[in-house]
């Protein structure tokens, strides 16, 4: 296993009610998962429901493998105005 | 530049970046702004302000009581009317010199894209995906900078994309065309001045793309938390396999 954190921005708050504001959420994942499998199987957070995936503030794919001590950030679609 | 001018955009003028040829650059400028809701009330009245000459807005719709928390441009009396015909007057009122269109019907096809060709930035106020990605080809079919902005909740995002530079991605580089429906105002909520932060920095990058003041937000995003008070700047490269953009027009043909 290796220990990831993952921010939760704007919004997506909303799956994670109890974090405080600006928390991290520290999680322990299988070496090799990826971020679909991250947001799918962990989060439990719909790809539709991400716009973008920052690892370690560098914009990622779905299929990028996670590296401990990796810093994932979180950010919705937004399209109102 | 006439002495009123000179005096009313004289703090503007006393910058370095500004100075009398940028802001009679900005008195000869168009640009056009589509949905004049709660993003495009900020960017028409800063833009008017600061000295753009001609704004042509687009939006069909009629002021709605529910709008007012939000829509600064319209006020209490304007209830039921166009809102391209209500925001047509606040800006009179403040800037009587600025020559205002109001385009106050669906602005598609061939006449979106002469809109888009006459002016030197087009600013996305609207409130779909559909009208995004449509108004993102339009930029790219005409090389007009495109400054996009969306607001919902507590939260932002603010982009710029110039087709005619070749490291620039385009909308839909960032939000594939997947058919899902955005999520509204109406159904989510938004805080008021949310629209205005997002609107009031499409306005300010606008003023950027116009006086060559720098890169602006080409190739990044900002997005905000309006909660957590923190903006990240998301770096955003050209998408190789862009159906809307993985080939462009030669701009440079005549």
């Amino acid at each position: 296993m290796i220990e990831v954190t993952v921010r939760l921005n704007a919004g997506l708050r909303r799956y994670r009610p109890a974090l405080g504001i600006g928390e991290a959420l520290p999680l322990h994942v299988p070496e090799g998962t990826n971020l679909k499998e991250l947001l799918s199987r962990i989060l439990q957070i719909s790809p539709e429901e991400v716009a973008f995936l920052l690892v370690n503030g560098i914009k990622c794919s779905l299929d990028e493998p996670l590296a401990a001590g990796d810093r994932v950030a979180l950010w919705p679609p937004v399209a109102g105005g | 530049m006439t002495p009123e001018e000179l005096k009313r955009y004289s703090r503007q003028i006393k910058l370095s970046q500004v100075g009398e040829d940028g802001q009679q650059r900005l008195l000869e400028s168009r640009t056009l702004i589509i949905g004049m809701g709660g993003l495009g009330s900020p960017v028409a009245m800063y833009l008017a302000a600061a000295g753009v000459g001609q704004l042509a807005f687009s939006d069909y719709d009629r002021v709605d009581e529910s709008n007012l928390q939000r829509q600064i441009i319209h006020s209490q009396a304007c209830i039921g009317e166009l809102k391209a015909a209500s925001a047509r007057e606040t800006i009179k009122r403040l800037n009587p010199a600025c020559v205002v269109e109001a385009l106050d019907y669906e602005l598609d096809g061939e006449e979106l894209l002469a809109q888009v060709r006459a002016a030197s930035v087009v600013i996305d106020c609207t409130d779909n995906f559909p009208s995004r990605f449509e108004l993102n080809r339009a930029s790219l079919t005409t090389g007009t900078p495109l400054v996009s902005g969306a607001a919902i909740r507590w939260e932002g995002q603010v982009a710029t994309f110039v087709p005619r530079n070749p490291d620039s991605p385009c909308y839909q580089c960032l939000y594939p065309d997947t058919g899902i429906e955005a999520a509204t105002c109406a159904m989510e909520g938004v805080i008021a001045p949310i629209v205005g932060v997002v609107g009031t920095i499409q306005a300010l990058e606008v003023l950027n793309l116009l006086l060559t003041t720098g890169e602006g937000l080409c190739g990044r995003l900002l997005a905000l938390d309006g909660i957590a008070m923190e903006w990240q700047t998301i770096n955003l490269p050209r998408s190789p396999d862009c159906p809307a953009c993985a080939s462009r027009p030669d701009y440079s043909a005549p």
